[in-house]
């Protein structure tokens, strides 16, 4: 892998994302849940970042900050920018709601349930022309056209643009949801768990379509999953997220080979595999994921983990940094002091 | 083909509605009686202020077919007053005046704007027929109920959509807005909701004007029954608002930088249709006794305009009502349209909200 080949189309720093609890009663005490705390990643052109990780992980709050639908606390994105001469005036978060609205349309989202994403009471031309007529003026003939052609993209029969969601199956309103969101020509597509909620004969269906769309547009994904087979047969990289922070990130062949988090080691000897028979777990999960509102001082991993070095791990916060060359542009990047240590 | 199953699929809730006999029985007569409106001068033998002097609280007549045990068709006996202080009647059984359809009588205007003076029934010889009797003034009854009707059942409708459409408006700005804007405007629409509505009527009408046209008046009793219904309807779409404001395809729209106010319009109003039709009908009796209520007063509608409530004022002295009891038909009118409202409600309510969100 040569690394000047890869251009950045997203660029997260440091985002922290916090959402108030209500302590109950008459306390006025703030209390947070502490859904982000410091992620960044790399997202880059014409490839796609595979995001796992258990649910709670904030995963899904990952992909709702960089769109804004939750208001970041601190940190900063760059989004579909040139390489050169980029400022904090260009910093995503920043932007006004009329410079949002324009740049937004750049990222589009896919969400998890089918069932649930398109607004049961619109017809499909309506539902997947929405994006387009809301980011310029549209003629009928124009969004019917636009709405043929899309439906014709991602197979669904082009007469089918005056019915109404119920009438279409998951996979069926997965597609319709993906034509929807490819509509304004966007530069990167959030997709959130787009398959599990899926048949698995339907699942290669659509990720076979995603990954056609990238071939013939040069689309980039951010691709959440917590199926870690799905991601690996995705994903160029992968970034690993355990309780709202990333804890390893790496071209997805190199993670795939070469897993270096306990966390993603852990997820790793679960992923089954043909030809491997009945695997007997050596490490068993054990332990919970720390409470998101009283974040440990030390690695949140430290309780589950079998390689935590006592007085280091439950101390201090191993920070990310890179810990092997091999693994796309900016290494194989890992946050664990056992492994740091070893590596240095 | 696709089309026709979708239609079909898209009309259980009426299939269901259907089921109920009482309720499309009420539906029926609703609409007959909505639809008789622009008919009204048609229908009714008199215009509603005709008045004579000399049929001052005249019986309703007696239809006869047999006249000395010969068939003639339908005619009635001519009735005279004998004692003009007491008002009682005697029939002269003399005089006979035959029905017929198609007469000619008062002018008035088919659909408010043709002129005519045709009128469905009448007597072929210019004496009088009046069906449920006449008033104090010796003005037919019948023809004033059928007057009556225009705005008896449209303050309903028109009270209800302007309450509905300050609901969506506050609603929903209230719901998908949320925060301090929220909390305010869900107080106010509290306080509206506690005041006792028959009270809040006479408050409001109380700090209006007297000297106003006809016309006005309509519009202010309007307004004013429409004000607790707004914050009741506010309050739900409120609700409903927040709840469907997290839905996955409000965020989509969101995201793909649609308007608040189109997205209240466009993604959360069509998923409370059918609720909003219910409380449609579930209201409008409500607003019509409230008019009724008022009228009866002397407090909403007043001469020269006709409504169902104003009609029933007459009644208000029981001696009149032993009397002249056919001075209390009105009420029957008005009994049978909020039965048919609530009768078709419940059944809708079945239809549409099987699990009873309402």
């Amino acid at each position: 892998m040569q690394t000047n080949k890869y251009r950045k189309i997203l660029s997260a720093q440091n985002i922290v994302k916090r959402f108030p609890v209500k302590a109950g009663g008459f306390s006025s005490s703030a209390m947070y849940v502490h859904a982000l705390n410091s992620v960044s990643f790399d997202i880059y052109e014409n490839s796609t970042l595979g995001l796992v990780g258990e649910s709670g992980s904030g995963k899904t709050t990952t992909a709702r900050t960089i769109l804004r639908v939750h208001e970041p606390d601190s940190g900063r994105l760059f989004f579909n920018l040139p390489d050169e001469g980029v400022s904090d005036e260009h910093d995503f978060f920043k932007y006004d709601r009329t410079r949002l609205k324009k740049e937004r349309t750049g990222m589009q989202y896919i969400f998890q349930d089918p069932y649930l994403a398109l607004n049961p009471k619109m017809e499909i031309g309506d539902i997947i022309t929405e994006p387009a007529s809301s980011a310029k003026k549209m003629t009928r003939a124009e969004r019917e056209e636009l709405a043929k052609h899309l439906l014709d993209i991602v197979g669904i029969t082009s007469a089918s643009i005056s019915k109404f969601p119920h009438e279409f199956s998951g996979g069926q309103r997965q597609r319709i949801s993906i034509a929807r969101s490819i509509s304004v020509n966007p530069k990167l597509i959030i997709c959130d768990e787009p398959v599990s909620s899926l048949d698995v004969s339907i699942q290669s269906q659509i990720l076979n379509l995603l990954i056609e769309l990238q071939k013939e547009s040069g689309i980039s994904y951010l691709f959440i999953a917590h199926n870690l087979a799905v991601v690996f047969y995705m994903s160029d990289f992968v970034a690993v997220m355990y309780a709202g922070r990333i804890v390893e990130y790496s071209s997805s062949r190199e993670l795939y080979d070469n897993p270096l988090h306990p966390y993603t080691q852990l997820l790793r000897s679960v992923v089954p595999e043909i030809g491997k028979g009945k695997k007997i777990y050596d490490k068993k999960a054990q332990g919970e994921v720390p409470s998101l509102v009283n974040l440990p001082p030390g690695c949140p991993f430290y309780n589950r983990c079998v390689k935590r070095i006592e007085g280091t791990c439950d101390k201090i916060l191993p920070p990310l940094v890179k810990v092997s060359d091999n693994g796309g542009p900016s290494g194989h990047l890992c946050a664990c002091h056992a492994v740091q240590r070893i590596s240095l | 083909m696709r089309e026709v199953i979708s239609r079909i699929i898209h009309s259980i809730p009426y299939l269901k509605f259907k089921k109920q006999k009482w309720a499309v029985l009420s539906l029926f007569i609703l609409l007959t009686m909505y639809a008789a409106i622009p008919f009204e001068g048609f229908f009714s033998p008199f215009a509603p202020n005709t008045k004579f002097k000399t049929k001052s609280y005249h019986p309703p007549h007696v239809v006869h077919l047999f006249h000395e045990n010969r068939f003639i068709g339908p005619f009635v006996y001519e009735y005279e007053m004998v004692n003009p202080y007491f008002k009682t009647y005697q029939t002269d059984r003399s005089r006979i005046h035959r029905i017929k359809l198609f007469v000619k009588g008062d002018s008035y205007k088919l659909f408010f704007f043709i002129p005519s003076d045709i009128h469905l029934f009448g007597t072929d010889d210019g004496s009088q027929y009046f069906p449920l009797g006449t008033d104090r003034l010796g003005r037919d009854m019948f023809s004033r109920i059928i007057y009556g009707a225009k705005v008896s059942l449209s303050i309903g409708f028109v009270s209800i959509f302007m309450a509905l459409f300050g609901g969506i408006i506050v609603g929903g700005i209230s719901g998908y807005a949320g925060g301090f804007a929220d909390w305010i405007i869900m107080r106010v629409c509290e306080v509206i909701i506690l005041l006792p509505t028959f009270y809040f009527f006479l408050f409001l009408r109380s700090v209006l004007p007297s000297d106003i046209s006809p016309a006005q008046k309509f519009f202010y009793i309007t307004l004013i029954l429409a004000v607790p219904s707004w914050a009741g309807s506010a309050r739900g779409i409120r609700n409903w608002t927040l709840s469907l404001k997290h839905a996955d395809y409000v965020t989509s729209a969101r995201i793909s930088g649609v308007s608040p106010i189109v997205i209240i319009l466009r993604h959360i109003i069509p998923q409370i249709r059918n609720i909003l039709i219910l409380s449609i009908t579930l209201s409008i009796p409500g607003v019509i006794l409230g008019e009724a209520g008022l009228s009866f007063l002397n407090l909403g509608i007043t001469e020269p305009s006709v409504s169902w409530g104003m009609l029933m004022s007459a009644a208000m002295d029981i001696n009149i009502l032993i009397q002249y009891p056919w001075v209390l038909y009105p009420a029957f009118v008005i009994i049978i349209t909020v039965f048919c409202f609530f009768s078709l409600g419940y059944s809708l309510k079945s239809a549409f909200d099987p699990k009873g969100e309402v």
